[in-house]
């Protein structure tokens, strides 16, 4: 009751004309950032830094919100018309998305992501409302050890990636675990692979990896390709928007993927991407389509961009209740935070709740924006498969060199997307999957991480996986995903 | 009072002289971050920038050279900014030991050492429910079982491990057995403390303030010399461990420079720093002033260089 | 050379490619000096893992592209090598040109070379687009960002 009274105060503070601008300023500058491949919340926010320093604290957290929000929701509109994802967390949608859309359903595969992202972003700014101080909990009970086993258990999410042939889902899930170790050792901070290149010793950002096997990789495929050239991709096929039977098939995975992003989101070390890999293998898994899946599956991008979405409600959790970020943008808001004095955490509850329930308000009504501003514009982006080529694929690549450049203004990083985008080329010459090799870069090195420092805090004793109960729930869990449909498929042939 | 005075008069002139000083004409004045956007160094690059600014400096654009340590940026510092009299770069102890970890080839006797300008003191600290109530109670623990106190902190190498190494050592325990566990940022050591699953945790004393007055966390000491105003922790010294430890932030210029150039920059640094916009960026960012320019500056990195290899030796990070 | 036998080749020069870059891994971590760490597990552990599991995923992708089976890479369209070649030249330009040249220059170059790897023959059109968008990002970016982008020789211009 006490939140909910909170709120209606929020409201009040977040409706004002001036904040109710800033918001849209904010999810209008996230769904651009979002679109453009390698620019994301965390630079842009990073960015804008400076420039808000003289704004009201309220107004410039309302902008960063929706611009968070905002970069989800634009994210997986390249995901889906161009394979290549705007934000790592929209990567699973290209998977299923962009098949969508070369059989002319993209302008539904917008339509679930935009509505799914408003639904999962809803449910999760009201988890995040009412239930804020229990994900805490749950958020404390994670140490190394139940990291690591939750890792173990995303792992098995791999399986339903590899494709038909096991050897090249493999050797893509390997290249990916390779990209992970280059870099400093996080645990003892030797170099690892870096081959006498300082530029190295920071690792290979996931941006770099993920715009390399997907745009650049996408693009010289492509090109390579005059039968893909020729074929004409129809823009819209059937209804522009989603038919019954779509809907029908869409609205299950909105609120798993919901249920799955947001916990995930308040984890320290959770993230947005994992939850889209659980939430696809989830669907995957619960389909009465599974024969779709590979071929343009509607749940595949329903579940992955309500979960994505829900994370990002879930990410806040933490920071504003213990000024702990989880994500790389939650960093860059902490610094915000720093930036006007102010410190997040239970005292930010107290001193300043104008700000934090403003927030809280203002990202249901940046929703309810992103969904106004994106619906009517599904037509419009479909639009976009109508432009040559020639000028699409420029335009593509002109904004992947510009996002990796600018992670960390070095041609070297420009030299790495080069050599990756020559492996995305190959891997989609030759049919390997990419997905794996993303999963790889992105779960292994926190595999690596947690099992070192549990074992490193038990001193060296292996127990610790099993003997920490919420560990050993989690890697049982993870052993029935494996065993159980061995299982099952021995039964079925006795 | 006489002190007062005469430093009044100091930032007057300083002040008056900033508008004409030719050491502020400096072209097209650079200034590196050796790190990415919203950190500490980047912050020290474009508060410095800004003050330059407003002081008439031209140019006065922050680069950003993230990667190991700031070591990345270090080495385009004395690789292609040499003999450069308009480039200054942000550094701090967190080089140092970056470069010793990642045996980096360029190092910081290489640059021409400008001033020391901030630096924040670190604090240890254990979740509210620890049994270990005091500083004592932690060296006991430590000189008794070392491995048995994980600390959690910031990355390998960094301020806070050293710091970590500083109070084993002096508290007499086995440092080749400190038990640290390093996290990358973004909260993830904070999550741990909360949590219980480390024992103690080190970082700048800023970055936990708000869990500290709110009571999650429990300050056992903090590395200042001297205790600070308006923070109620004790020191390490007075709790009888003889360690003091600032995590600094200096600014540094390219090798090469004659002594004019050298001097050039150096005001122009000093009357910045000096300025009132300058003190308000002190207040406004809660950094302490730690201002050490010139030759004292390049002793100090000389000693800190010292002090850090070998703890970091005894840690075993460093051969 | 009929393109089925050029296509296991491929197969096995991948497979073999990936047993390399394993055995670089391998190598590499073994040249590792590792401090004493009480997780026993050091830096060494996971990359060993990984290069095995590669060179096992190698091992069999070319152990079954030499003999030939139903697992084998096959069946690729006829790659056309010119326009990828057009491509990575336009990108190795872009990479060397933005510093010197700055962002506008080095973007056009790149656009300019996909267009024609994508066959388009309209130069004039490409040019004319290619220059408005590197603008426009070049300019939204840089003041409305505040990002660090190259100006090069249009430097003051801009």
């Amino acid at each position: 009751m006490e939140s909910f009274l909170s709120l209606v105060d929020g409201f009040a503070t977040a409706l004002t004309p001036i904040n109710l601008m800033w918001s849209l300023v904010g999810v209008t500058l996230g769904t651009l950032i979002g679109i453009l491949p390698g620019i994301g919340p965390a630079l842009t926010i990073a960015l804008l830094l400076p420039v808000t320093r003289n704004l009201d604290p309220t107004g410039a957290f309302i902008m960063f919100a929706g611009l968070y929000y905002g970069a989800m929701y634009g994210s997986s509109t390249t995901s889906i018309l161009l394979n290549t994802p705007g934000e790592s967390g929209s990567i699973m949608t290209a998977i299923e998305g962009n098949l969508m859309a070369r059989q002319g359903r993209g302008a539904a595969a917008l339509s679930t992501a935009a509505i799914g992202s408003f639904v999962a972003g809803t449910l999760g700014t009201l988890a995040l409302t009412f239930l804020a101080p229990l994900f805490v909990k749950l958020a404390l009970l994670f140490g190394p050890a139940e990291y690591f086993s939750l890792m173990i258990l995303a792992f098995t999410t791999v399986s339903v990636l590899l494709g038909a042939s096991k050897s090249r889902g493999l050797a893509a899930l390997m290249l990916g675990l390779a990209f992970g170790l280059v870099g400093t050792d996080i645990l003892t901070g030797q170099p690892r692979l870096v081959f006498g290149y300082p530029s190295l010793l920071r690792g290979i950002d996931v941006v770099v990896v993920a715009v390399g096997l997907f745009a650049v990789g996408e693009a010289l495929f492509m090109a390579s390709q005059a039968r893909l050239r020729s074929a004409e991709i129809l823009p819209i096929k059937g209804s522009l928007f989603m038919t019954r039977e779509e809907w029908r098939r869409s609205w299950k995975p909105w609120l798993r993927g919901a249920g799955i992003g947001f916990p995930f989101g308040a984890l320290p070390a959770g993230g947005t991407e994992i939850p889209t890999f659980l939430s696809y293998f989830l669907e995957k898994k619960l389909t009465k389509h599974p024969e779709e899946f590979g071929r343009g599956a509607i749940e595949g991008v329903a579940g992955p961009e309500a979960a994505n979405n829900a994370a990002v409600a879930g990410v806040l959790v933490p920071l504003l209740a213990l000024g702990l970020p989880t994500s790389a943008t939650a960093a860059i808001l902490l610094a915000a935070f720093e930036q006007y004095n102010l410190q997040p955490g239970p005292l930010l509850f107290a001193g300043n709740s104008a700000l934090v329930w403003g927030l809280i308000a203002s990202l249901y009504i940046g929703n309810v924006m992103l969904l106004v501003l994106n619906l009517p514009l599904v037509g419009l982006w479909v639009k976009l498969l109508t432009i040559p080529q020639p000028l699409l694929y420029g335009g593509i690549l002109i904004f992947s060199t510009l996002g990796v450049y600018s992670l960390s203004n070095s041609t070297f990083d420009l030299v790495l997307l080069f050599i990756v985008g020559f492996i995305g080329f190959l891997m989609r010459r030759h049919e390997f999957p990419v997905a794996p090799c993303i999963i790889g870069l992105i779960l292994g090195p926190f595999a690596e991480a947690h099992f070192r420092r549990a074992l490193s805090i038990s001193q060296g004793d292996p127990s610790v996986f099993v003997t920490h109960p919420l560990s050993a729930v989690l890697l049982a869990i993870a052993a029935a995903v494996i065993i159980v449909p061995i299982v099952l498929r021995r039964f079925k042939h006795v | 009072m006489k002190r007062r005075t005469i430093f009044a008069s100091l930032l007057a002139l300083a002040l008056t002289a900033g508008f004409a000083t030719p050491a502020l004409a400096l072209d097209d004045l650079r200034i590196i971050a050796p790190a990415g956007p919203g950190g500490g160094w980047d912050q020290t690059a474009r508060s410095l920038s800004e003050v330059m600014a407003a002081m008439g400096a031209k140019g006065g654009t922050v680069e950003n050279v993230p990667g190991a340590g700031g070591t990345v940026g270090l080495a385009q510092l004395i690789d292609q900014e040499k003999g450069k009299p308009n480039v200054l770069m942000v550094n701090g102890l967190v080089m140092m030991g970056a470069i010793l970890t990642n045996k980096s080839t360029v190092t910081l006797d290489m640059v021409t050492p400008i001033a020391r300008l901030t630096g924040e003191y670190e604090v240890i600290v254990v979740p509210a429910a620890s049994e270990l109530k005091t500083m004592a109670d932690l060296a006991a623990k430590l000189k008794a079982e070392p491995g048995a106190v994980a600390f959690g902190g910031g990355s390998a190498g960094g301020t806070d491990h050293i710091l970590a190494g500083l109070v084993a050592q002096a508290v007499g325990a086995d440092v080749s057995k400190l038990n640290y566990v390093p996290f990358s940022g973004g909260g993830e050591a904070l999550a741990a403390i909360l949590g219980g699953h480390v024992v103690a945790g080190i970082s700048g004393y800023s970055e936990w303030a708000g869990q500290i007055k709110s009571g999650e966390l429990r300050a056992l000491a903090i590395s200042s010399a001297e205790r600070q105003p308006g923070i109620d922790i004790a020191t390490l010294k007075e709790q009888g461990i003889d360690v003091d430890l600032a995590n600094w932030r200096a600014i540094v210029a390219p090798p090469g420079l004659d002594d004019a150039q050298e001097k050039a920059l150096l005001e122009t640094v000093d009357a910045a720093v000096k300025s009132d916009a300058w003190k308000k960026v002190l207040m406004d960012k809660n950094w302490t002033d730690l201002y050490l320019p010139g030759d004292d500056f390049g002793k100090l990195i000389a000693a800190e260089n010292v002090r850090t290899t070998e703890v970091l030796k005894g840690i075993g990070l460093v051969q | 050379m009929n393109t089925k036998q050029s296509i296991a080749g491929a197969g096995l020069a991948i497979g073999l490619g990936l047993v390399a870059i394993a055995s670089v891994i391998g190598f590499e971590t073994m040249q590792m000096r590792v401090p004493p760490s009480y997780a026993r597990v050091g830096p060494q552990i996971f990359p060993y893992i990984i290069a095995i599991g590669m060179a096992l995923a190698g091992g069999y992708i070319a152990w079954k592209s030499y003999r030939g089976g139903d697992d084998v890479i096959d069946d690729v369209e006829p790659t056309d090598w010119k326009n990828v070649g057009i491509i990575a030249l336009g990108l190795i330009a872009h990479m060397n040109l933005l510093r010197p040249a700055g962002f506008v220059p080095a973007g056009l170059v790149l656009f300019m070379s996909v267009a024609i790897a994508f066959g388009s023959r309209r130069y004039g059109r490409d040019a004319i687009v290619g220059l408005f968008l590197v603008m426009f990002a070049y300019i939204g970016f840089t003041y409305g960002l505040g990002l660090q982008l190259p100006p090069g020789i249009l430097k003051g211009l801009l």
